[in-house]
């Protein structure tokens, strides 16, 4: 099983496509993504995809990007090239969020009926519905493929789903309303998101525990912080975290959880996205209807960039 | 009622099954009102949770008459009789889910946690609201049948699918103490036996679907956001309004700390 893994997401990596520098943007109460050329900073195109787009990922060799279809229950495949929308996958009802495995699976959650679903899109098989908490947004697949977790954003847990028993192995509880979660690269530990909170938590995956919490963001950089999304640097020395109606974008040290900068961004900041060398952050700013371009080196807003309405979450392709 | 409240028994009964603890909950009041509903809705949620941590809830019920109420935690549908049956409960957490009046909050009784606003709470949502927006005949609640904000949308779906009617004030007062004894049962089973009344008086980020961090002011009264009534029932906003000094202690009096 893992050889197949390692192997497919070897073939997966030579096969990747030359990068088109795209960031597409999901825009939740537009029912389209919208296209940014990242090069020039305009808006390439406005693609109608369906009823709330919401999480957005790539395939693995980045040919694809999938969109989470709430109201259409399914999947949408849009070419990354010729950005057609080739076609949709049903996906079981209302699909949120989701990730991609390096095997090309979609792991996906269900928020309406409490699941977490793994869904084939290349053949529309769905391979295993797995019950979890109410409300299931944030989906992670760690670093060696092994497992996926699912973050219940009413019964306040992350849920640890073995890939090859495609079962539940761990619940964890963490702060009220778990959005999104990120693995460290070596696989040792993973952070995640806790709106209502105002929490970032780091739990170690040897025993499913939270050995440290940051609780003071809300005292240490404005009381209306909603932390929900989550991305680790490149190289790992910074955990970005979107601060919701903090209407910011704070860098917090990985180990520590101690906030080393934020900047001011858009309303409602939710989707993040990196460049490939680090030097520009992306945020996606709900009632704004703009993304944020920040400069991580000085952890300030340097440009926005007008989307769709709503726009939710953020893929670059660079 | 007195006679209700005769037996105080801290229900941890060895498990069957597989789950490591189960906790019996109590509600008080009338058997058809939206309150218990919202209650049977947040027992059933709770143990969506439980079922992954192997705690289970069960709910007894009571209205008047009755010999004895058992439950580590009891639920309020009673208006003029918390104060009551707060006394007789002991130490035990008795969750006002529909009395509003401010006399009961200034009564600063040391186990009763009012979920339900207060009536100085939605009188200053009201006047922060007509404040910005002056002329306009709204009244202020506890909750909208129509909100979406927050993920109130999958509460409401929740609730209306189950009942067959829009959630009402009561009834998120009731789903709200029910996943929050809940909740506060799950993170530490101890709590069952001893400290679950502090516990909930200290936790700091409970979440009732309305988007901010929810919290018990001393006086017992939960901190929470209201929403604002147009005059034909539709929903207009939220309160406090942008910008009102003091976050969510701008709503109400916070009398006995």
């Amino acid at each position: 099983m893992l050889r197949t893994i390692l192997c497919a997401a070897t073939l997966a990596t030579l096969a990747t496509a030359a990068p088109t520098h795209r960031l597409f943007v999901t825009n939740e109460a537009g029912d389209s993504v919208t296209v940014i050329d990242t090069r020039s900073g305009q808006v390439e195109a406005t693609v109608h995809v369906g009823g709330r787009p919401r999480g957005i990922g790539f395939s693995p060799d980045k040919s694809l990007v999938y969109v989470a279809l709430g109201d259409d229950n399914a999947i949408g495949v849009l070419n990354a090239a010729t950005l057609k929308l080739e076609r949709t996958v049903p996906a079981g009802s209302d699909p949120e969020a989701f990730a991609v495995h390096p095997d090309g699976t979609i792991y996906l959650s269900n928020e309406d009926d409490g699941l977490a679903t793994a869904l084939d899109p290349r053949t529309g098989e769905i391979l295993a519905e797995v019950k979890v908490g109410l409300e299931p947004e944030g989906v992670g697949v760690s670093p060696d493929g092994g497992q996926v977790l699912v973050t219940s954003e009413s019964s306040n847990m992350v849920h640890v789903i073995s890939v090859a028993e495609k079962k539940l192995v761990a619940n964890i509880l963490v702060g009220a309303r778990p959005r999104e979660v990120a693995f460290s690269p070596d696989g040792k530990v993973f952070w995640v998101t806790s709106e209502v909170a105002g929490h970032v938590s780091k739990v170690d995956r040897s025993t499913n525990r939270v050995i440290t919490v940051n609780n003071r963001l809300r005292r240490e950089i404005n009381p209306r912080v909603k932390p929900k999304g989550l991305l680790l640097s490149h190289d790992g020395a910074r955990l970005y975290v979107s601060l919701g109606r903090g209407n910011a974008v704070a860098a917090l040290d990985p180990d520590t959880l101690s906030v080393q900068a934020t900047a001011d961004v858009g309303v409602r900041a939710w989707g993040l996205a990196l460049s490939r060398d680090g030097k520009r952050l992306y945020t996606a700013n709900g009632p704004d209807a703009t993304v944020s371009i920040v400069d991580t080196a000085s952890m300030t807003e340097v440009g926005t960039i007008p989307t769709g309405a709503m726009p939710w979450g953020l893929a670059l392709d660079d | 009622m007195r006679a209700l409240l005769a037996t105080c028994t801290v229900a941890l009964v060895a498990t069957v099954a597989s789950f490591a603890a189960e906790f019996e909950l109590a509600y008080i009041g009338p058997a058809d009102g939206s309150a218990l509903q919202g209650v049977r809705l947040g027992v059933e949620e709770s143990n969506r949770q439980g079922e992954f941590l192997g705690v289970q809830l069960t709910l007894a019920t009571a209205g008047d008459g009755e010999v004895t109420v058992r439950g580590v935690a009891l639920f309020a549908d009673t208006p003029g009789a918390v104060e009551e049956i707060a006394v007789a409960a002991g130490g035990r957490p008795v969750l006002n889910l529909s009395d509003t009046s401010d006399r009961l909050r200034a009564a600063c009784l040391p186990n009763a946690l009012h979920v339900i606003p207060s009536d100085a709470m939605m009188r200053d949502a009201a006047d922060q609201w007509r404040a910005a927006n002056p002329g306009q005949e709204i009244s202020a609640a506890a909750w909208h049948h129509r909100a979406v904000k927050f993920a109130a949308r999958d509460l409401n779906r929740r609730y209306t699918e189950q009942f067959g009617a829009p959630m009402d004030d009561r009834a998120w007062a009731g789903w709200f103490a029910a996943r929050t004894v809940g909740d506060t049962l799950m993170r530490d089973p101890e709590t069952g036996r001893d400290g679950l009344l502090k516990a909930l008086k200290e936790a700091d980020g409970l979440d009732g679907q309305k988007g901010d961090a929810q919290s018990f002011r001393a006086s017992g009264q939960l901190r929470q956001p209201l929403v604002i009534v147009g005059a034909g029932g539709e929903l207009l906003g939220e309160a406090p309004v942008r910008g009102a000094q003091g976050g969510l202690d701008s709503l109400g009096a916070s009398p006995c700390e």
